[in-house]
């Protein structure tokens, strides 16, 4: 495993700024973030402005292979909604291999159908999108990451009520096994399950050898918080441990809300602060 | 639909007193709760317990096809002593409904919220196990089992499925009920717990179809459950009652209220007067 993290961490410095400031730090690795993967595909030349991300990575030496990709209508039954999404998600795949991006996390998105029989259809159209969407990335030598979810709280219900699909990993496994492609895993959102009272370790087992992308975040049980490591309530030295004993060995990636709104040297102090607590955390 | 009464709403009462004071205000049907069913069952004479509570049901007039059954039995922990102790507990439970008249007998599906996936997995056999040896039995005695929907843990509870709780949906009671492929199994909706889920009323009525056989009806506000007369809080009765004639459900509308509780006797059975006149006004519409 290696330390990475989400390149919105610093989102005042920027795409390029992030990512030479966390290289410089001392950071292994990271996630294209959504933000800036919508920048780079809004440029009035993608294809060019992916070449110059791809090779500020490499200069950078950072190892950045995944990237969170648009948080596409997956199971959505309006049909013309989500062939712009999956067609959207298309490019952008392109768009990652330029720049040498291996992995995509795509949620199971699904909206909240109202009926038992809409659930159903929209379980089948998300799996049918899934299946494309492995199907184009296996073209093009990329691999999606399905993440979990989070039942919900609020005042949006579905047929099931607050039960949202993929909120439990077997539910990711079911997707997976549906679409039986080899490039399709999972993307262990680690704050995402501690909310959903499934704790780190179990999570990661469940995950098994199909966990091919993690995000990294602590919260206190309650909401999605997104803070770093030691800051919430996950046990980390048995998820970590867990993610040893199933032999993960990319990258640990944190995926967390940037200090934005401080002075940068301050958002720079308090990063490094987190990769020296992460590269203790890892190498304990 | 005839409007009934969970007998624990006088659980101060012998079972017989219960059935005799509702009787007296109006109340036409009953579920027989389950203290009342233990109260039976702990007689000096069970059965002359059981027989003297159905002559006074016969001689009233009235009607009191379902029980709920031992409602803290577990029947999918893992502790195997618990859950025979709580599988024996229930089977004298049938065998006394039987005895009774009672058709249909409520049971919760049970479960410890496993730490692990692998034990989750023995939980749903352990599950399966259960409910195909007590449908046998009830089987045999002319008893239909009906098991009941539940709802998720807020917060603070884990689990290899975190907060879910088997049950909280009606599709889980569905693949139960497939998988121990009994034809004297169906559905208990408590629609409380089905509003605190998220899922409105009709649609778990619609969900639950000809496989509905029994009925908790209660009030809460969607966040807790909080076994309310109806009305008192924010389920959408109208749409919901139009879902049960929708279906064909002619079984009785039982009100469980233990939230109405908490009153002396006489003035708990004043507020059933008005609560009984509500039901029939809901149920004339």
């Amino acid at each position: 495993m290696y330390t990475g993290a989400t390149s919105h961490v610093l989102m005042d410095a920027g795409l390029e700024g992030s990512l030479r400031a966390m290289a410089e730090m001392g950071w292994e690795g990271g996630e294209l973030a959504l933000t800036h993967l919508r920048e780079i595909a809004g440029a009035d030349d993608p294809d060019a402005a992916a070449d110059e991300v791809g090779a500020l990575i490499e200069e950078l030496g950072l190892r950045v292979p995944q990237v969170h990709l648009e948080v596409a209508a997956m199971g959505s039954l309006d049909d013309a909604q989500r062939e712009a999404d999956l067609a959207m998600v298309e490019r952008h795949i392109k768009l990652c291999r330029r720049m040498g991006l291996e992995v995509g996390v795509l949620h199971p998105v699904g909206g909240m159908p109202a009926t038992l029989a809409e659930y159903r259809r929209v379980g089948q159209v998300r799996i049918e999108s899934f299946a494309r969407m492995a199907e184009f990335g296996a073209q093009h030598g990329f691999s999606i990451a399905i993440e979990n979810t989070m039942d919900t709280r609020g005042d949006e219900m579905s047929a099931l009520g607050r039960r949202l699909f993929g909120a439990i990993i077997p539910e990711l496994h079911e997707v997976i096994d549906a679409v039986g492609a080899d490039n399709f895993g999972i993307c262990l959102d680690t704050g995402h399950t501690n909310v959903q009272g499934i704790s780190m370790a179990e999570a990661v087992r469940q995950c098994g050898d199909r966990l091919i992308a993690t995000h990294i975040d602590d919260n206190h049980g309650v909401k999605d918080e997104h803070i770093e490591p030691f800051r919430g309530t996950i046990d980390w030295e048995s998820g970590v441990a867990a993610l040893r004993e199933i032999g993960y060995e990319g990258i640990f990636n944190l995926e967390i809300s940037p200090a934005r709104g401080q002075p940068m040297d301050a958002q720079v102090h308090w990063l490094e602060g987190v990769l020296a607590t992460t590269q203790w955390l890892l190498g304990r | 639909m005839t409007p009934a009464m969970w007998t624990a709403i006088v659980v101060e009462l012998s079972p017989v007193e219960a059935v005799r004071s509702l009787a007296d205000i109006g109340w036409e049907a009953f579920e027989l709760s389950t203290e009342h069913l233990v109260m039976i069952a702990d007689a000096a004479i069970p059965e002359q317990a059981a027989d003297e509570l159905r002559e006074v049901v016969e001689e009233l007039g009235v009607a009191m096809p379902q029980a709920h059954l031992l409602i803290s039995a577990n029947v999918a922990t893992a502790d195997d002593e618990a859950r025979q102790r709580d599988i024996a507990a229930v089977m004298r439970q049938i065998e006394l409904c039987a005895r009774m008249g009672i058709e249909v007998g409520v049971i919760h599906p049970g479960g410890d919220r496993p730490a692990t996936l692998v034990d989750q997995h023995k939980e749903e056999g352990r599950r399966i196990e259960s409910f195909a040896q007590l449908s046998v039995h009830a089987g045999e005695r002319g008893v239909a089992l009906a098991v009941e929907n539940m709802n998720d843990a807020k917060a603070g509870a884990t689990g290899a499925l975190g907060r879910r709780t088997f049950g909280a949906t009606i599709p889980e009671l569905h693949e139960l009920i497939d998988v121990v492929g009994a034809p004297n199994i169906g559905i208990c909706l408590d629609v409380g717990h089905a509003h605190v889920q998220g899922v409105p009323m009709a649609e778990a009525v619609r969900q639950c179809g000809r496989r509905l056989i029994a009925l908790h009806i209660q009030d809460n506000d969607g966040l807790s459950d909080q076994h309310l007369a109806p009305g008192r809080g924010s389920i959408d009765w109208e749409a919901g009652i139009a879902a049960l004639r929708e279906i064909g459900y002619e079984g009785i509308f039982n009100l469980e209220i233990p939230g109405e509780r908490g009153l002396p006797v006489d003035l708990t059975l004043r507020r059933l007067e008005g609560i009984l006149a509500t039901t029939r006004w809901r149920l004339s519409r």
